[in-house]
């Protein structure tokens, strides 16, 4: 009955798409449309068949699942995967693109081996002009080294040997990895196409998709000009067409990207001899490898061109974009400087082939936060080839497993807010991936001081900003001791890494002390001596209620940790997936008897609020609604912090009135109605106030008037961190993760072993009884030379005994221990055993991490130290 | 005459001898701020509002017969601060000899002199030009003597060539017939006859003001008693000769070798600033007349150029301007007459003439009325159309070389072409972008000056025409080249 109501279903929006492109081609014949020409149902439909979906087909079959159809709306590999250049690199910027190339890399090596696809493994020079680029890729290349991948660093006349072309001038040295290697993207598709086909997968061309149809808001069909298919899982692997392909579901997925032209040029067989290495000059923004004989020469220009503003023109198969030799020119002089042999070569054409880019140049990758089974592989930014089969590793267990097992954050597909899908944002910010693809610009400056706090207006000229879920934030202030803030240059946002926009990059002191360590130091000061407030508007803020007790039966469901205490009690609490991992790291701060105020970490907005979602009684009784642009976040800490809100409030703040880790709505100056909670994520007493944006601006004021004659000041979220690294707080996003469980992080203490069940708690009685393999653990680097040393900044590889034992998460300087922090996770035996504390803490066990690649030692710690 | 007609025509004369401001360029200086001041708002035209504005009376045109003639083409435009303008332009083909006129007219008082001026002068210079035998001809059976390129007007133009025309035209056939065995050998005839076109036109117009019958005709009274400077370039291969009266102006913008734009002015300007100018006119009258006929750096302390067409008031014998001022019989008319009127004329109408021989160099030529030099200097309007120039030859794509293909070449090509792509602009036309220059070129300016109410506007600004004619230097080369050659 069901299904064949579906199909009635079916048939009728099939009519519907008929006439609207019978009025479109009045030519084509009523009958060919109107005819099933697809599946009538599949488990699975892939939409896009560029290198990424030809490869999730691949490897969902590998994993056993062939009932897929792959919908192509022109021929394979005709979107862009055909003008792609086949780059195979190793070295990334992340440790999982990292992961994602060596993966590909050992892949492409075995389908050469088995159907041919133009591999040739004749290595990548990575080219360095500066002492900045150098250690950027001795970041890399331990990371590199400490995955197996075998690589060198090499100096200028060392590369020249590795490639005679090659005009050494200008150069202090490079990386030389012999694994890298290049391949023909059309022959990779077709040989994933082959795979997966032998394995049962349905590919069809000429099929285009025009409406992704759901129930319950989840996926249920597909309809396409070839018929209806039903379906339980949609994949969105459309590239540069996803985004307008979000927009034909209801509701709309979100997929911000964004399409560029991207060029690079071919010229006629020269002396190029086949194994040349392929070359990465990032300073002069070129790459090169060797084509039929000539050279192809690309850029990442400093500033891209963006086109198809308005969508992509129908039938752009195998198309290419006008050539524009005025916008390549500094490019071609780059590659001369490079390869003087270049200036006789004569040019046999230049490709434009547009891309697609996303915000902060990483893919977008995941199930989408709209709508249930609805999975997304798009936004590649120029790396497809390279990520294809890592990306369609990862989303076929995601499909299979409903969960993965790396922590995949950065490329999460629930990164981003609505103002990132804007299209004129996109337009104004891709303008820069390109650039800060290649490292040459680490802090975006394009799509900027768009998402304010209220109080933005107070600090405009002596905060320094960074963009959070497109929420700009103050991470330190440019003022001088006697107050008078000195006039700043303006704001930027790091590409990708959450931790990268501190990181200083000037030729001299690459990754080195930054110049802002003094003014942090004074902020930091201020909160462990005195008193200072940090505006924490960025927050992203829950409210959930129900008419009885519903509410807290959710809560006690999706949190870790008893939610269920008195009215106005503040409980930290983890919310875990089925494996015990978390998903939201949050405070949940009961209002009233049947309703709760949230705080989860900023880029929780889109992904904490899915989760709430996906959990919710479907009978509607459990309200949620996000109130983060509601309340402004004034966090006043510090040990006079007490002494400051007195002043402005009539009711008491004794520890016995006002208990830590308690909340009360209450007046401050002449406002009402301030959620205040006497807890400040960085281990010092104090409150945080939740502030009505309307009222933000006073309370503001009073406390820094209030605040005056105590020393009060700014201070920015580089302080907090090193605050709450030096007391050994993990933090949601760097530290915590998926893959990570409470007892993983010394927090068993939040989790209500003897309570109501919750989410992943059978997962964590397992792991209580059978042990841990991975501990969060303090170090202390002990031989560190604040000054002179290059910094950790999270990535760093940690050895145990010489062996490789795991990551640096996040990393701190701090000011009351005198030395780096850096908390880091510690696995036995490439994680199959367990980890004690006697392990991590072994007398004998000699820890070193592994900084551009130098070892400091480490001293750990498995609790938090006594500052 | 009809009242109303009178009146208007009073209003426009004396108005005019008081508040003519305009080319006095301590007159630029009036405080715009204090206007908006009292205004205290003045709304601001947002740039597609400027452009459209702008561009509502560009022309031109580019010849289809490329490498066949020294001129590419022209741009053309005007912008009105008078309601209605009193600018006119001009373009023709002369039919019977060799060459193009343009012409650019700055009228005064009222558009009445400057346009009819616009629609006879042309013709008299054709015909001034036609050889002996051609003239014969024409006085037996008159003919067609220019091809008009018609550009869009600010006004409606009155497109009737009276009767009188024709028989004005027959009139000067028979007198340059005959005066044509007086011609000088060494005389240059193209000078010659833009010379003896302009004053005889002049004296045609002063004629059909005087009243017939003791009879006024309002509308050629109107033409008479107004006035308008005016510049004509002649192009004939590669002379040019650009003739002129007033301050309208003619300026060549040239290449250098080092590759600067040189500018090289081809009129001279009759007004105060120029000093023989002065001396003439201060040697045509009596010594006691001294202070008086240039007073506040004007003729008769009322004119502001010391040549031109029209102006009968300064040009006719007392006793004919008592006989005008009686018929039109009312008590303002009186003060038509200038005061200190003792010796007319005190204005002519002989143009001077500048010509010069196009070299490959020479790359366009720029005629302009006033509006455009009192903001704008002649080197500052040759480099905005050089730049302009370089600018938009980079509007096409980049092609790649046909014959050399190499990376060396192409790089070369595209670094010389950068720097050229700087001086893009949004302007299509040259004369746009002249005028957006000489408004301020900042948005904000041009704004201000366009948003203006009109009689605001015209104390900041005066109508400006321009038109500027590109020169094909290939052509001019290869002509270059084979006079070496046969020389």
């Amino acid at each position: 009955m069901l299904s064949s109501h579906g199909k009635a279903l079916g048939l009728h929006k099939h009519l519907l798409i008929s006439n609207k492109i019978l009025r479109h081609f009045s030519l084509c014949s009523s009958l060919r449309f109107k005819e099933q020409q697809v599946p009538s149902s599949s488990r699975i439909v892939i939409a896009g068949g560029g290198v990424v979906g030809c490869s999730l087909a691949y490897h969902l079959a590998k994993r056993g699942v062939s009932d897929v159809v792959l919908l192509e709306q022109g021929q394979l590999t005709c979107g862009t995967t055909w003008h792609a250049a086949g780059l195979i690199g190793q070295l990334r910027g992340t440790s999982i693109e990292s992961k994602f190339s060596k993966y590909g890399r050992d892949l492409y090596t075995d389908l050469e081996k088995e159907l041919g696809i133009s591999w040739k493994e004749c290595g990548s020079l990575y080219l360095a002009r500066t002492a900045s680029r150098m250690t950027y890729y001795k970041r890399a290349f331990v990371n590199a080294k400490a995955m197996g991948i075998h690589a060198e660093v090499l100096s200028p006349s060392e590369l020249k040997e590795k490639c005679s072309l090659l005009n050494p001038e200008g150069l202090i040295g490079g990386v030389w990895v012999p694994s890298d290697g290049v391949l023909s993207p059309s022959d990779l598709t077709m040989a994933y196409k082959s795979k997966a086909k032998q394995l049962g997968v349905t590919i069809q061309e000429q099929v285009r998709v025009e409406e992704i149809q759901t129930k319950n808001n989840k996926v249920s069909g597909v309809v396409t000009d070839k018929g209806q298919i039903d379906c339980e899982t949609f994949v969105n692997c459309t590239g540069q067409w996803a985004r307008f392909l979000g927009e034909k579901s209801s509701p709309n997925v979100r997929i911000p990207l964004h399409s560029c032209e991207h060029f690079y040029i071919v010229t006629k067989p020269f002396d190029v001899y086949p194994m040349m290495p392929v070359i990465r000059d990032y300073d002069g923004s070129i790459y090169a490898r060797e084509w039929s004989g000539g050279l192809l020469g690309g850029c990442f220009e400093a500033k891209a061109k963006p086109c198809f503003h308005d969508g992509v023109p129908e039938k752009f198969e195998f198309g290419l974009l006008p050539e524009d030799w005025d916008h390549f020119g500094p490019i071609l002089e780059q590659l001369l400087l490079r390869f003087p042999s270049l200036q006789t070569a004569q040019v046999r054409k230049m490709y434009n082939g547009p891309e697609s880019f996303t915000p902060d140049g990483k893919a977008i990758l995941g199930e989408a936060p709209e709508i249930s089974n609805y999975f997304i592989a798009a936004g590649m930014n120029s790396t497809g080839i390279a990520n294809s089969a890592g990306v369609g590793n990862l989303i076929s267990d995601w499909i299979i497993d409903g969960d993965v097992k790396e922590n995949i954050l950065p490329l999460d597909c629930r990164r981003f807010v609505d103002l990132h899908n804007n299209r004129k944002f996109l337009r104004d910010r891709v303008k820069e991936i390109p650039a800060s693809r290649a490292g040459n610009i680490f802090e975006l400056n394009r799509g900027r001081k768009l998402r304010l706090s209220p109080l933005y207006c107070r600090y405009e000229n002596d905060a320094k900003l960074a963009q959070m879920m497109g929420y700009e934030r103050p991470v330190y202030f440019e003022t001088t001791a006697n107050g008078d803030s000195y006039k700043l240059a303006s704001g930027a946002e790091s590409p990708g890494c959450s931790n990268s926009l501190e990181v200083p990059r000037e030729p001299t002191n690459a990754y080195k002390k930054p110049n802002w360590f003094e003014k942090v130091q004074t902020e930091y000061r201020a909160c462990r001596e005195g008193v200072s407030v940090i505006d924490m508007s960025t927050f992203t803020k829950f409210e959930l209620q129900s008419a009885d007790k519903e509410v807290v039966d959710f809560l006690q469901y999706v949190c870790a940790n008893d939610i269920d205490g008195e009215i106005g009690s503040v409980v930290h609490t983890g919310m875990l997936n089925e494996r015990g991992g978390f998903e939201n790291d949050c405070s949940i701060i009961r209002l009233a008897k049947n309703r709760f105020f949230m705080v989860a970490p900023t880029t929780q907005q889109t992904r904490g609020l899915a989760w709430l979602r996906k959990h919710l009684p479907t009978d509607g009784s459990v309200q949620v609604s996000d109130v983060t642009s509601m309340y402004a976040a004034i966090n006043l800490l510090g040990p006079k912090a007490h002494a400051v809100l007195s002043e402005l409030t009539d009711i008491s703040l004794s520890s016995t009135n006002f208990k830590a880790m308690s909340c009360q709505v209450m007046d401050v100056g002449q406002a009402s109605g301030i959620v205040a909670m006497r807890l400040t994520h960085a281990g010092e007493d104090g409150w945080m106030l939740y502030v009505p944006s309307e009222y933000a601006l006073h309370v503001y004021d009073c406390i820094l008037d209030a605040g005056k004659d105590y020393g009060i000041r700014n201070a920015g979220y580089y302080a907090l961190r090193t605050l709450r690294t030096e007391r050994f707080f993990a933090y949601w996003g760097t530290d915590l993760s998926p893959v990570v469980t409470p007892l993983e992080c010394g927090r068993e203490f939040r989790v209500k072993f003897d309570g109501a069940d919750f989410i992943g708690k059978q997962a964590l009685i397992k792991q209580r009884k059978e042990g841990i393999k991975k501990r969060l653990v303090q170090f202390v680097l002990t031989d560190h030379n604040v000054d002179h040393d290059i910094w950790p900044w999270g990535g760093e590889p940690i050895y145990r005994n010489n062996q490789l034992v795991g990551w640096v998460t996040s990393a701190a300087y701090g000011f009351t221990l005198k030395k780096h922090v850096c908390l880091g996770f510690v696995s036995n035996k490439d994680g199959k055993s367990t980890v004690t504390n006697e392990f991590v803490m072994d007398k004998n066990a000699k820890y070193h991490i592994n900084i551009a690649d130098t070892h400091f030692a480490a001293r750990p710690h498995i609790l938090p130290q006594k500052l | 005459m009809n009242i109303g007609f009178r009146q208007k025509l009073l209003h426009k004369l004396l108005i005019f001898s008081q508040t003519r401001s305009i080319g006095d360029a301590n007159t630029n200086v009036f405080p715009r701020q204090l206007f908006l001041h009292d205004r205290g708002y003045v709304p601001t035209l947002g740039p597609p509002e400027i452009t459209k504005i702008l561009r509502l009376h560009e022309s031109s045109l580019t010849s289809n017969k490329r490498g066949s003639s020294p001129i590419k083409g022209y741009d053309s435009n005007q912008l009105n601060a008078n309601n209605p303008m009193e600018d006119r332009r001009m373009q023709a083909r002369l039919l019977n000899t060799d060459g193009v006129l343009f012409g650019v007219l700055d009228g005064h008082a009222g558009p009445s002199c400057a346009e009819s001026v616009s629609q006879r002068l042309l013709d008299y210079i054709a015909l001034a030009l036609l050889p002996s035998s051609k003239l014969e001809d024409f006085i037996k059976r008159p003919f067609t003597l220019i091809k008009e390129h018609k550009m869009k007007c600010v006004q409606d133009c009155i497109d009737d060539i009276s009767s009188s025309h024709r028989a004005n035209l027959q009139k000067f056939a028979s007198e340059t017939l005959s005066a044509s065995d007086w011609d000088d050998e060494d005389e240059d005839p193209v000078a010659k006859a833009l010379i003896s076109a302009y004053i005889r036109l002049d004296a045609n117009i002063g004629h059909d003001g005087l009243p017939k019958d003791g009879k006024l005709d309002g509308e050629s009274l109107a033409i008479a008693m107004s006035g308008s400077c005016g510049c004509v370039a002649h192009i004939s291969d590669l002379d040019v000769h650009v003739a002129n009266v007033g301050d309208t102006r003619g300026v060549l913008g040239s290449l250098a070798a080092d590759g600067n734009w040189t500018a090289k002015i081809l009129t001279k300007e009759h007004n105060y600033d120029n000093k023989s100018e002065v001396d003439r006119i201060l040697s045509a009258h009596p010594k006691s007349e001294e202070k008086f006929v240039l007073r506040d750096r004007r003729l008769l302390g009322q004119l502001v150029p010391l040549r031109s067409f029209g102006d009968m008031r300064y040009k006719w014998q007392s006793n004919r301007l008592q006989e005008v001022v009686n018929l039109i019989n009312s008590p303002a008319a009186s003060r038509l007459i200038p005061p200190y009127y003792h010796t007319p004329p005190y204005l002519i109408c002989t143009p001077e003439v500048g010509n010069h021989r196009l070299t490959v160099r020479d790359r366009f030529l720029v005629l302009a009325s006033d509006g455009l030099w009192d903001m704008l200097s002649a080197d500052k309007v040759v480099q905005i159309v050089g730049n302009f120039l370089m600018g938009k030859e980079t509007n096409t794509n980049f092609e790649l070389p046909a014959d050399d293909r190499s990376l060396l070449k192409i790089v070369t090509l595209l670094k010389d072409r950068r720097a050229r792509i700087k001086h893009r602009t949004e302007d299509e036309n040259a004369s746009t972008h002249l005028i957006r220059h000489a408004l301020g070129y900042d948005h904000k300016l041009v704004s201000e000056m366009l948003a203006l109410p009109e009689d605001v506007a015209r104390l900041h600004r005066d109508d400006i025409t321009v038109t500027v004619i590109f020169f094909d230097s290939d052509y001019i080369a290869r002509k270059a080249a084979a006079e070496v050659k046969n020389a």
